[in-house]
């Protein structure tokens, strides 16, 4: 079989398999043999390999570059939704809000301006109206503890089985507590200082949680989903097995906010 | 591109002819330093694994979707749908990839229309530009991943497959083709890869059909 493979050229399939290292030795064998005596299969082999060298750099272009990649990896915990408008998108922002805020004021400062009679007008006269009941501004009501804000929370129905609920901006003293209830709903309910500061969004089969603080929070999955899962600052920590909630390494390595599976 | 130096199998092959040698060396790639060996019924370090093949599999979906979100999306909901499933190491990443890709083609269209808004800076800036990259424009990533976006989806797979250091054997199970006609459908995908860069948009659409 070899001589005979010798005489006859090699097919483009059995010289990519060359390159790729996936011919068995004795085929291998055999085609090296061949490119040997055959400069034309000779010929189209280095053709190939430059062609497969070359869709390997293109495609290399467009990686992100390594230390991102693996920053990416690293610090998905600190990733939270505000730093999507990263980088240029927000020095941009910056800048915006900085040129905004210079006209503004340069604009107040013009005698005539509309800016000023905006500001004569609308900012000015207050005190004037709020002379009269003057008496005593109550004890500040800025740092009031609120007395405990209402429960706050959301709940979806799995997407074909699967219900995802992640936490982004989570503070390391926030407690999350999983658990499996009954019913076909997935729910969250932030309590505590959690709950005002927390904010909720929906979309098929997932709930994100966003900026809960201090305080606590309940995930609650349905026994009956087929897969759940509890992702807080973009590590996994609870995961649905078979008919219970599992608690993940993230979880028992500590360091982050406090994760617990309820009964 | 520099030819690479290494003059294998000379040895193998004492009856060739030294200046003749071809050069057959299998390309190097990228494969993840396999796991350290799991006795059975040991539970699965998902951390560990996570770490290992996170990587690999969120380059291949970088270049499949050509947006870092969508990529670090796709990859954790994969590595989320792997928990509890006891697969061997090498099971797990060839699982992983094809959920992955499952994935992608399910939000496909979602992404593309993604791609379409963020077309104005498809290149996701970052604060470590590499020296070479710098003069790199936006230009060519776009024109890169408009090549690519070329070839039937099953190509783009098991090229980019074949690039994450699949064995054939892998790749055609995952793509569902025949083994035997891995070879042949890798040289032509990038083949049309580099045809399409090469001859610019018309030419690249010419060298499909």
């Amino acid at each position: 079989m070899e001589t005979k493979t010798v005489n006859r050229h090699l097919g483009e399939g059995t010289l990519q398999a060359l390159l790729d290292g996936e011919l068995a030795p004795p085929d291998r064998a055999a085609a090296e043999a061949h490119l040997g005596a055959c400069p034309a299969c000779a010929a189209e082999l280095r053709e190939m390999r430059t062609v497969n060298e070359r869709a390997a750099g293109l495609l290399a272009r467009t990686d992100v570059p390594a230390p991102v990649a693996q920053a990416q990896m690293a610090m998905r915990a600190r990733r939270m939704r505000p730093a999507r408008f990263g980088g240029m998108r927000q020095a941009l922002l910056r800048a915006a809000v900085l040129v905004m805020g210079v006209a503004g004021v340069a604009a107040a400062a013009v005698p005539g301006s509309p800016v000023r009679e905006w500001i004569a007008e609308t900012i000015l006269p207050r005190p004037k109206q709020a002379a009269a009941p003057t008496l005593r501004p109550a004890p500040a009501p800025a740092p009031a503890p609120a007395p405990e804000a209402a429960p706050a929370g959301v709940s979806i129905r799995p997407e074909k089985g699967s219900v995802r609920v992640v936490l982004t901006g989570a503070s390391p003293r926030l407690e999350i507590v999983a658990r499996l209830v009954d019913g076909d709903r997935a729910g969250v309910v932030a309590r505590g200082p959690a709950a005002a500061g927390a904010r909720f969004r929906t979309s098929p089969g997932r709930i994100e949680v966003l900026g809960a603080r201090d305080g606590s929070v309940e995930v609650q999955l349905p026994r009956g989903a087929d897969r759940a899962s509890v992702e807080v600052n973009g590590r996994v920590y609870v995961a649905k097995q078979g008919e219970s909630l599992v608690l993940l390494p993230p979880a028992t390595a500590g360091g982050g906010p406090s994760v617990r599976v309820g009964g | 591109m520099c030819p690479r130096r290494t003059h294998l199998s000379a040895a193998a092959n004492p009856g060739r002819d030294g200046a003749k040698a071809v050069q057959s060396s299998p390309t190097p790639r990228a494969r993840p330093t396999p796991a350290p060996q799991v006795g059975p019924g040991q539970p699965v370090d998902y951390d560990a694994l996570f770490r290992r093949l996170y990587p690999s599999l969120f380059r291949y979906l970088h270049r499949l979707t050509g947006d870092t979100d969508a990529a670090d999306d796709i990859a954790q909901e994969s590595f989320v749908r792997l928990l509890g499933r006891e697969l061997p190491d090498e099971e797990a990443r060839l699982w992983l990839f094809t959920v992955a890709t499952n994935l992608f083609r399910d939000r496909a269209r979602t992404y593309k229309r993604r791609e379409r808004l963020l077309a104005v800076r498809p290149w996701t800036p970052t604060p470590f530009p590499r020296p070479d990259e710098a003069a790199e424009t936006a230009d060519s990533v776009a024109r890169v991943r408009e090549c690519l976006s070329r070839l039937a989806p099953r190509d783009q797979q098991m090229l980019l497959m074949r690039e994450e250091g699949f064995r054939y054997d892998e790749i055609a199970n995952a793509a569902g083709v025949a083994p035997g006609s891995v070879g042949t459908l890798l040289a032509r995908a990038a083949r049309r890869f580099v045809a399409a860069w090469d001859h610019g948009d018309e030419d690249g659409e010419q060298a499909l059909g």
